[in-house]
């Protein structure tokens, strides 16, 4: 069983830059394949989900039927021989703006001609007049396996996602067939648009997310397992930002999308999760704000739940532990030392000489402090969302004297934890798979210690 | 003339293999000083405090201390070399006019002083042993770090 996230759209990007967060917060080892589904891929938030992800590119599905001889949405239909037939037709089916939209950059908020596009180009493939590397990709992985997961997520307010996503889930299930369980989770208008300027734009998103809910309704559910809508009870402000300069924008409700994707995908049941078939599922994140402590999020072993704020709670302690760690390691060797190669526990050199490879000492602390920037990073992250008008969180910190006392004198957690990687070193090829297998020893010892095995034994990393 | 034979001989292994050995074992512990960083200051909370001169001085101390008491603890527990010590000559012959340079330093055979200079003496040599051998250990620690690339 594999699992597959398709983001679509802007939105759906950064609800995948919210997923593979958790995932990496959390340590899962095999989290999801991603697909992106956008006409512009340059974008910050695409290039931050490619870093995040360390890939130097993901597959990338072009929701315009061909990318030579196109620039607005009206060159899609330019065919010399039924051009007098075409043209005429065209502007009352859409708006001149709609067929003067420039589908290279992206579908600028318009539902018909992201679905238009993404339709012709199925159709396209299915006559063999066109292919889409990155789609037949997807689909082939998607009939290989036996019970493969699906995720499509975006926006319901947007044109890419919200003409995108029902497009292409009818697509896959068409092609792949009944065997796989497909979630679509759009996201409701959760945003407002002030400025006098953007107002028309704004009212556009509102008619396109009210229209999104019909059309879902009526058209798609059967195509889908489950289909959720997510949005804010109170929209919050936001600022316009071009297409093509759209940046991440920060908000608890693409965490909560990400928490749904990750629980659809490591659901033991999915009847538990949803539990009518081919339903619409609407949540609305309450104005008055909601409590990581009271979100649950699955991991990827059976009956196993922990709860947001303990998944910070561990990411806060690997942090701080591998902080003490590349100070002892490495800050330099210590001063008035006769022997200052003691300093550097011995398990370590005989863990890193175990090794296959040429990993060198120097290599696993840059990648040590490499990955506490990393988890750094992730946490500020999440610290961002408590400004969020509906996120709340009571602690995410570990309490208890036992956590307190080793934060104040942490070499014998240090020690503990070293002592730890006995059998390390095997079969390791490079540095980052070396410091990967200690920070999993890390997170074991740490949810063995300080947090009564909440994650269980943590088969998952 | 045994008597004067056999403090030197006292001397000798005073010099060449006591004083040596508890210069080794200041080193030793020492290592396990450097070793057990949080043993001193290093709590790994800071980058600065994984220096301690401490982690030298109290070996040294230790080792300074011992090698004092050694001239002492031979003195008084060996009977022989203390009779002949106390009396002070060997057949009407003074023994500090036949002991050679330098092992009349270390144990109390000089007429004034004689137990001051054999602890003073012991304690500068212990601590030379000490700091000779945590030297020599210093440049093997070095190689190491070049070899290892830390």
């Amino acid at each position: 069983m594999s699992n597959f996230f398709v983001a679509v759209g802007g939105t759906g990007q950064m609800v995948a830059l919210a997923y593979f967060r958790l995932a990496k917060l959390c340590g899962f080892k095999k989290s999801a394949y991603t697909y992106i589904m956008d006409s512009d891929i340059d974008g910050d938030v695409s290039q931050d989900l490619m870093q995040l992800l360390g890939e130097e590119s993901i597959p990338v599905i072009k929701p315009i039927p061909r990318t030579d001889n196109i620039e607005t949405f009206r060159d899609i239909f330019s065919n010399s021989e039924y051009d007098d037939n075409i043209q005429p037709v065209l502007p009352l089916l859409f708006t001149t703006e709609e067929l003067d939209t420039h589908i290279r950059k992206g579908m600028y908020g318009r539902p018909p001609v992201g679905s238009t596009c993404l339709s012709v180009k199925m159709k396209n493939i299915e006559n063999r007049q066109g292919s889409d590397m990155a789609l037949s990709r997807l689909i082939t992985a998607l009939r290989e396996g036996q019970t493969n997961n699906v995720v499509i997520c975006g926006s319901l307010f947007g044109g890419t996602g919200a003409g995108g996503i029902p497009t292409l889930a009818k697509y896959i299930r068409r092609e792949v067939g009944p065997g796989i369980k497909i979630t679509i989770i759009d996201l409701l208008r959760w945003f407002w648009l002030p400025e006098q300027t953007h107002k028309s734009h704004d009212n556009m998103l509102k008619h396109n997310a009210e229209s999104g809910v019909c059309y879902l309704q009526d058209k798609i559910a059967d195509s889908v397992n489950a289909c959720v809508l997510l949005g804010l009870e109170e929209p919050v402000e936001r600022t316009y930002e071009e297409i093509g300069q759209q940046t991440e924008k920060i908000n608890f409700i693409n965490l909560i999308a990400a928490i749904i994707a990750n629980n659809s995908f490591n659901v033991a049941e999915y009847k538990s999760l949803f539990p009518n078939e081919h339903s619409i599922y609407s949540y609305v994140v309450p104005d008055n704000g909601l409590k990581a402590s009271n979100i649950k999020v699955l991991m990827p072993i059976r009956n196993n739940t922990v709860k947001l704020h303990e998944i910070i709670m561990l990411s806060r302690a690997v942090e701080k532990f591998l902080g003490f760690f590349e100070k002892y390691i490495y800050s330099g060797p210590p001063g008035f030392s006769f022997t200052p190669s003691l300093a550097i526990p011995s398990k370590l050199i005989i863990a890193i000489k175990r090794s296959s490879s040429e990993v060198t000492f120097n290599e696993v602390y840059d990648k040590v402090k490499e990955k506490r920037e990393e988890c750094h990073d992730m946490l500020e992250w999440f610290k961002n969302l408590r400004d969020s008008p509906v996120f709340e969180t009571d602690h995410t910190e570990i309490t208890g004297t036992k956590y307190q006392e080793n934060l104040k004198y942490p070499m014998p957690f240090l020690r503990k934890w070293i002592n730890g990687i006995d059998d390390f070193g095997k079969g390791v090829n490079n540095a980052e798979e070396f410091v990967d297998q200690i920070i999993k020893q890390l997170r074991v010892t740490i949810n063995e210690m300080f947090l009564n095995n909440k994650f269980g034994k943590m088969s998952f990393l | 003339m045994g008597a004067i034979d056999t403090i030197e001989n006292w001397s000798k292994l005073i010099l060449f293999v006591m004083l040596p050995c508890l210069g080794f074992l200041g080193v030793v512990l020492h290592c396990w000083f450097s070793y057990r960083l949080s043993f001193f200051d290093f709590h790994g909370d800071k980058t600065s405090n994984k220096k301690s001169l401490r982690r030298i001085i109290i070996p040294w101390l230790i080792v300074g201390a011992l090698s004092a008491i050694v001239p002492i603890v031979i003195y008084y527990f060996h009977a022989a070399l203390h009779n002949s010590i106390t009396e002070g000559e060997v057949a009407g012959i003074k023994l500090v006019e036949y002991i050679r340079f330098p092992w009349y330093y270390f144990l109390p055979v000089k007429t004034d002083f004689g137990m001051e200079i054999s602890i003073i003496t012991c304690f500068i040599i212990g601590s030379l042993c000490y700091f000779i051998i945590g030297l020599l250990a210093y440049s093997i620690s070095i190689l190491i770090i070049q070899k290892r690339g830390t």
